[in-house]
């Protein structure tokens, strides 16, 4: 028999996928095969000879009393079920040095987005729309006689704007974020060009 | 002397103990204790652990007997007590080791056997071969080859995927197969007289 051939036999027999009179045949190779024997002989004779344990004396009789000792347990309680992946990482011990260096990455994020009133935020400037384009696409949308919650929304921030004094408090949010700064005068010359080209742009919406 | 409850199956006991008879514990004890002994020593290496997981095994499985499925097989619902005890028990033994290095150090692990004075493998041996295994790797192996169970007992009591079984079984053979060759030809040999022996 080939030592390829052997080979296959034996992890079959490892296995306990091997027919008695093949596994008759793995063990005459590795009588006859000095290579084959100690590759593989020593733990052939370990995954299939396994040696027995003894029981200690009296562990029996430990283990009734223990029992009979055990404070009960409420019957839903898990019997010895081991943690989660995600639980054993989190008592790792270099588990709390990582949240904590996430938890001030985050607050220094948070922070860098806070602005004092005054100055200018880019990204607000970019994406705010001004009070008369809001007030545009609200009067948009009710001409199109649907009930549309962004036409409804954006018609409410619009009058918020134009009948509350101004206050300080930000009128416009972007990404839920409100925007701190002083709300550009209303200027309706300059609201007029927008007007033509929202109503166009919307009214192909939803066709 | 074989007595009535000799010939009553493990559900059977089960449910006697659930009904208060206490003394049927103690035939499932019995009838369990070597392979549940067998497991925590194999996983753990070292005895005196696995005496206290042995004992911790049973009585939690006294305890948690309610939740025994009647349809399931008692003996690996509590290999798989044991496992999981073992198992848990080594990541302890890791987090303290890690912890306090210099207490690891005087804790007393398992005897390294003199590998140049027998030419025979020893029982002291075989732990010294499983405890170079993973622990993942080596629970596979001790509940697949010494207590043969198949591979979707295995991957029940280990809570895994069948081929996560598979691969922690194909990679521990291969580390035996790496540690064990390095082995003399004389030992080899001896290995032969044992084989033929059987």
């Amino acid at each position: 028999m080939e030592c390829r051939d052997a080979k296959l036999l034996i992890e079959a027999w490892w296995d306990r996928e091997l027919p008695a009179e093949d596994v008759a045949a793995a063990q005459a190779h590795l009588g006859q095969c000095l290579a084959c024997r100690t590759e593989l002989g020593p733990v052939t004779a370990l995954l299939t000879r396994p040696e027995p344990v003894p029981v200690p004396a009296g562990l029996r009789d430990r283990i009734l009393a223990s029992v009979q000792a055990a404070p009960s347990v409420p019957a839903d309680a898990d019997p010895g079920v081991r943690p989660s992946r995600w639980v054993r990482w989190a008592q790792a011990p270099w588990a709390g040095a990582l949240a904590a260096c996430l938890a001030f990455m985050v607050m220094g994020w948070v922070a860098s987005m806070v602005r004092s009133p005054g100055e200018p935020n880019a990204i607000s400037a970019a994406a705010a729309p001004s009070p008369a384009l809001l007030m545009s696409w609200a009067q948009a949308m009710a001409l199109r006689g649907q009930a549309n919650p962004v036409g409804i929304a954006a018609h409410a921030l619009a009058l918020e704007h134009f009948t509350t004094p101004p206050s300080g408090a930000p009128a416009i949010f972007v990404r839920g974020r409100p925007v701190l700064e002083e709300p550009k005068p209303l200027d309706p010359a300059s609201a007029i060009p927008e007007l033509p080209i929202i109503v166009v742009g919307l009214s192909t919406l939803g066709a | 002397m074989p007595t009535r409850c000799d010939n009553l199956s493990d559900a059977e006991l089960v449910r006697a103990v659930l009904n208060g008879d206490g003394p049927a514990f103690g035939l499932l004890v019995d009838r369990y204790l070597p392979a549940v002994v067998a497991v925590a020593c194999r996983i753990v290496c070292n005895r005196s652990d696995a005496e206290d997981l042995a004992q911790d095994t049973f009585v939690r499985a006294y305890q948690r007997l309610g939740q025994f499925g009647q349809c399931h097989s008692f003996r690996n619902w509590l290999l798989k007590i044991a496992t999981n005890l073992s198992l848990n028990h080594l990541e302890a033994r890791r987090r303290e080791r890690n912890r306090y290095p210099r207490i690891a150090e005087t804790r007393p692990e398992t005897v390294e056997p003199d590998n140049d004075a027998v030419e025979l493998p020893s029982p002291t041996q075989w732990q010294h071969w499983l405890s170079k295994l993973d622990e993942s790797q080596r629970a596979a192996i001790v509940l697949f080859h010494f207590h043969e169970l198949s591979y979707t007992e295995v991957a029940d009591v280990l809570g895994v995927p069948l081929n996560t079984v598979r691969t922690h079984l194909h990679r521990g053979r291969r580390r035996l197969r790496e540690l064990m060759s390095a082995r003399s030809v004389r030992e080899s040999e001896s290995w032969n007289v044992v084989m033929q022996s059987c």
